[in-house]
């Protein structure tokens, strides 16, 4: 279908014998029209398609509207009345504020995150307002419409309401033309990908580290990964996650993935006195021997199983320490070991006590896997708290400030914490309490650099950037037609694409099929594509070579 | 000089800026013209040039007048203005008004019949002819001229715009091309909403191009077009290459009747004598051959049966004799060069077999032995391709060997042995070969031109119909590739994923998205980008073999019919 806005050459409207005609004078050509095409001349310079189809719906029939659209697309493949224009390439932003579109689908997934997790979205948008035009889509589905304001009222924030009945309606539709960048706050929400086919904005969606413990949430981003555009960008919140997918996808650049961490407050999440900490803390579990032995801090970070075997084994080596697992549902499954404790962050008060409760640990096992919040990590740091990590990479959150373990990366196999190195690093700590001080101080020193205003800054940069780098595909790919073919050489039968314009060039199967989709399929999903069609590698990479340069 | 007074019916001037235009709207085309040719065109109407010369002479010299009144002579010759074709108005529904069938040919129209060889242009021209009781037909010719018949003549130039517009512009109810070869004409599927008839007078043979020419159709043909197959043979023959069946539709050609029909054979003998000058003739029995003399005709074999049977006369008429004129032919073979059409009745009428050993596999219904049916000459010919249905049980049917998988070069050989004994009992035996004769007239006339029109036509009504269900603008769902992770075999897994939000962008009707496999996805991408069935057929069995292509195919059509 024709891409208006568009150009008009200079055109000479006129009736005769109860006909409309134009006559193109730049090509000198006469074009019968009707009163549907008409119209549609008054405004294809201003107007997009959609907004034309929406417009003259109103008035003529739907089909007839189409049908005359693409009477007016063969027009302009035929280079009648229409000159393509650079898109809106030029557009200027009225202000220096980025103007962002916030989707719902968090709204919409908000019961199936973690309170933590809804809480640093929270925060994260009530910062990105102080620096950002933010718009904030809201489904119209009549009785949840007060529970959503309140549920998630930010001032400052541009609610646009959308009509869902019969959830006919996108909100899609209602997005702004004028946005600088759409944020997705859900990774796991479906069905966004198809924005990407249809909306030329920036769109970044953020991906949340906890929300990867399962399949799903992993192939989530891979769905999104390969359909992402070269100014789109998954947004992790912790930096440990693109190293995981580098395995899984071909770009070992990784370029759509940038991590933006989190912010940690600061002056909340503060070294305190330690001994009164722990007091508090004794009392609100119920378990006055906390204040005898040192304090480990455990985010587990795995499947149950295997969470409640790191534990155990943890326990054994380490007699004289007490445990306080933080926020998992480890709480049913792992009973009989009094000095093990459980705190999990459930609701606002859970959350308001945290920074007494991680104050009373002498030091905390940090898993940098898969699944793992990234917040505590900033929230431990910023609160002093020696850290043990193990995980695929140290993470760059506090490289240097902490005892790391290295672990591969493996999709396929359940991952093996290095007890025995966490268990020899425990007790090291244990016996030295200096050392402890010290990483602690280095891990607080660190985290006081990673502010909301940070966090959002990067953001916002990352979208003026892809800003600039995106371009809208207007040349179109010259078509081809796929055919079987006697090979007379040979005498057999062959598959083969020929461009229709000059019938010479021939192409093979999969290298059409990859010139054809190559301006609606970004490169990746192309190469997916290939992959599964070629099963061979290499001959992939060639033809991408070969489609890319064309 | 011009013709005038004249009316403008389809004229119009018009200023822009300070420049003038004049445009004919049935030409589509807009011509920048000065003050003097704006004042000619004011008073044209009314008036005879001198009148206007006369007219004008305060404003303009003579000289001026004149020479403008030629550049619009030079202008109206070249056709694009003071057009002779009809305008059509777009208000009119297809129900009101005649069939409109554009013909679309690389030579122009030829309306007399009487020079034409070669079974293809006269089966077309026939066609036509036989089309116009039922239709307006237009033929691509190199003037917009209105032939004797009724046949209207519109120029085409494949590279310029303004003619494909006023083809676009005249609606037109169906189009027939001349022969499926004519690849350049693909181009207008993309331009012309009406259904295309596209004929195979060609199977095989010439190394392939008939073959790789059809396929190349086929892959562009939208759900509403079709191939005219003038034998079933000849649709069997491709649907061992493509699977839709729809596209294929065997209508059998004709034969004029009124001029072939059997006549006084001794007085046809005797007129045929008299032209070569060999009254030996008129007492001798004779064969007949009426083709191309080619190998692949079966010139050679021809030869060989001349050799084998040397009391009976073996006539050839062809353009010319090719090589074979360098061939020494035995004493009974008498060349007899290409006649007019209206001679050939008493040519076949001085046959009394007919004899065609053609062997190329482009026979794909055999005009000729048609025509010397009617004229009661029983035809000898192989059992390859559309010849027995032609000859059916009125004739000899030799047994030939068919190679089916060869498609580029011979596809079958006949015997000249079996062929001359064939031959031989027909002339030996004149009670059979007089019955037979009967009965090959008797055949001749169930094949009439008009019933092939009609056939055409019903065609063209079924297409139309299909048309009208035919999605044509079926909604873009955006399909995505994805990989991943398949815990099954432990490995990365492919897949594709239908977000079923529309180009209107609605939102998703059942869930937000639908799995599906990546073959599926790509067969859904490429109709999205307005591919046809036939070339995601191809990519598909391309990709994963006949079988599993036409179940995919199936599915995403049904899909995309359900949906759209």
């Amino acid at each position: 279908m024709i891409q208006f806005p568009q150009q008009l050459h200079t055109i000479h409207k006129f009736r005769l014998n109860d006909e409309i005609y134009v006559a193109d004078l730049e090509t000198g050509h006469t074009i019968p029209i009707n009163e549907i095409i008409e119209e549609v001349l008054e405004c294809c310079f201003r107007l997009s398609t959609n907004q034309i189809i929406e417009e003259l719906a109103a008035r003529y029939n739907r089909f007839e509207v189409l049908e005359n659209l693409s009477f007016l697309s063969k027009l302009a493949d035929m280079g009648l009345l229409f000159s393509p224009v650079p898109h809106q390439e030029d557009r200027v932003s009225t202000s220096d504020r980025l103007k962002i579109f916030v989707t719902p689908s968090f709204l919409e997934h908000k019961s199936t995150m973690s309170f933590s997790l809804n809480a640093a979205n929270h925060r994260l948008l009530t910062t990105l307002v102080n620096h950002a035009e933010v718009y904030l889509g809201f489904p119209e589905v009549g009785d949840n419409q007060e529970e959503v304001e309140e549920g998630f009222s930010v001032d400052g924030i541009k609610p646009v309401f959308f009509p869902n009945r019969n959830r006919t309606d996108s909100v899609i539709k209602f997005i702004p033309e004028d946005c600088d960048g759409i944020l997705s706050l859900s990774p796991i929400s479906l069905g966004e990908q198809a924005f990407l086919k249809s909306i030329s904005i920036p769109f970044f969606v953020r991906v949340c580290n906890e929300t990867l413990a399962t399949d799903l949430g992993i192939n989530r981003v891979l769905e999104k990964y390969i359909v992402l555009r070269e100014y789109d960008t998954l947004v992790c919140d912790a930096s440990w996650t693109a190293p995981f997918f580098s395995q899984l996808v071909s770009d070992t650049e990784m370029n759509g993935f940038h991590c933006v961490p989190y912010g940690v407050d600061v002056s909340t999440f503060r070294p305190m006195d330690k001994a009164n900490a722990k007091r508090q803390l004794a009392q609100a579990v119920g378990n006055p021997k906390i204040v005898d032995k040192l304090l480990v801090g455990v985010i587990p970070g795995l499947n149950i199983r295997n969470a409640t075997a790191l534990l155990r084994q943890l326990s054994a080596a380490n007699p004289d320490v007490h445990w306080l697992v933080i926020h998992s549902s480890l709480e049913q499954h792992f009973s009989g070991n009094e000095t093990v404790s459980f705190f999990s962050i459930r609701d606002f008060q859970d959350k308001e006590a945290s920074p007494f409760v991680f104050n009373a640990l002498d030091m905390a096992i940090f898993p940098a896997v898969l699944g793992a919040s990234s917040s505590y990590l900033l929230e431990l740091a910023a609160c002093g708290i020696p850290l043990i990590v193990w995980g695929y990479n140290e993470p760059s959150e506090v490289a240097g400030a902490c005892r790391f373990f290295q672990v591969e990366p493996s999709p396929f196999n359940s991952l093996r914490p290095p007890s025995a190195s966490i268990s020899a690093a425990i007790q090291e700590l244990m016996e030295n309490p200096g050392e402890r001080k010290k990483l602690g101080m280095k891990a607080r020193e660190i985290a006081v650099s990673y502010t909301w205003d940070a966090t959002v800054r990067q953001l916002l940069n990352r979208f003026s950037n892809c800003q600039k780098k995106r371009v809208v595909n207007h040349t179109p790919t010259s078509p081809l037609s796929f055919t079987k073919h006697y090979n007379r050489a040979r005498g057999t039968l062959e598959f083969q694409a020929r461009d229709l314009l000059d019938g010479s060039l021939i192409y093979e199967i999969e290298k059409a099929v990859a010139m054809t989709l190559s301006n609606t399929h970004t490169h990746k999903e192309i190469e997916t594509l290939l992959l599964h069609l070629c099963r061979d590698a290499e001959r992939v990479k060639q033809i991408m070579a070969e489609v890319c340069e064309a | 000089m011009l013709q005038l007074p004249k009316t403008l019916r389809n004229v119009h001037k018009f200023r822009h800026g300070d420049r003038m235009y004049v445009t004919d709207v049935v030409q589509c085309r807009v011509l920048e013209i000065d003050a003097i040719t704006w004042d000619i065109l004011e008073l044209c109407v009314s008036f005879t040039s001198d009148e206007i010369i006369e007219k004008l002479s305060e404003k303009y010299s003579r000289e001026e007048v004149t020479e403008a009144l030629e550049s619009l002579a030079e202008v109206e010759q070249s056709g694009l203005l003071f057009s002779p074709l009809d305008g059509c108005s777009s208000t009119t529904t297809v129900a009101d008004r005649r069939l409109r069938i554009l013909v679309a040919q690389g030579t122009p129209y030829v309306d007399d019949l009487t020079l034409v060889a070669g079974g293809v242009r006269v089966a077309h021209t026939h066609l036509i002819k036989s089309l116009l009781p039922y239709a307006d037909v237009e033929v691509m010719n190199d003037s917009d001229k209105l032939f004797d018949d009724g046949v209207q003549g519109i120029v085409f130039r494949p590279e310029d715009r303004a003619s494909l517009l006023k083809l676009i512009r005249r609606k037109y109810d169906g189009v027939l091309l001349q022969k499926h070869t004519d690849t350049s004409f693909l181009r207008l599927l993309g331009y012309i909403d009406a259904p295309f008839i596209v004929p195979i007078y060609s199977l095989r043979g010439h190394n392939g191009d008939s073959i790789n020419s059809v396929l190349r159709w086929y892959s562009q043909m939208r759900a509403f077009d079709a191939f005219l197959t003038p034998t079933e043979s000849v649709k069997d023959f491709y649907l061992s290459f493509a699977s839709d069946t729809s596209a294929f539709e065997t209508i059998l050609l004709g034969v004029d009747l009124d001029r072939f029909k059997p006549m006084d054979k001794q007085a046809a003998k005797t007129e045929v004598a008299k032209i070569l000058n060999k009254p030996e003739l008129v007492d001798s029995p004779t064969v007949g051959f009426l083709s191309r003399f080619q190998p692949e005709k079966g010139a050679g074999i021809y030869i060989k049966i001349a050799e084998l049977l040397p009391d009976a006369c073996f006539l050839v008429t062809a353009p010319t004799l090719n090589f074979y004129e360098q061939q020494r032919f035995p004493p009974n073979l008498i060349y007899l060069s290409q006649q007019p059409r209206d001679r050939l009745p008493y040519i076949f009428n001085a046959f009394d077999v007919y004899c065609l050993p053609s062997m190329v596999g482009e026979e794909t219904f055999g005009l000729a032995i048609l025509e010397a049916m009617a004229c009661g000459i029983p035809p000898v010919v192989p059992g390859l391709d559309g010849l027995p249905e032609v000859v059916g049980d009125a004739g000899v049917i030799v047994p030939a060997s068919e190679y089916r998988d060869e498609i580029g070069s011979f596809a079958g050989t006949v015997c000249p042995m079996a062929m001359s004994e064939a031959v031989n009992r027909l002339l030996n035996n004149e009670d059979r070969r007089l019955k037979l004769g009967e009965k090959a007239a008797q055949r001749a006339r169930n094949f009439t031109w008009d019933a092939t029109a009609m056939n055409l036509i019903a065609l063209l009504e079924r297409l139309t119909k299909t048309q009208k269900l035919t999605t044509r603008h079926p909604r873009e769902f955006p399909i995505s590739f994805a990989s991943y992770l398949d815990e099954s075999q432990r490995g990365v897994g492919y897949k594709a994923i239908l977000s079923n939000v529309t180009n209107l962008k609605e939102r998703p009707l059942m869930f937000d998205g639908y799995v599906q496999t990546v073959e599926e996805g790509l067969a859904l991408s490429l109709l999205n980008k307005g591919h046809g069935a036939h070339e995601v057929e191809a990519v598909l069995q391309h990709l994963c073999g006949e079988t599993q292509a036409e179940s995919i195919l199936e599915k995403v059509l049904g899909f995309q019919q359900a949906t759209s």
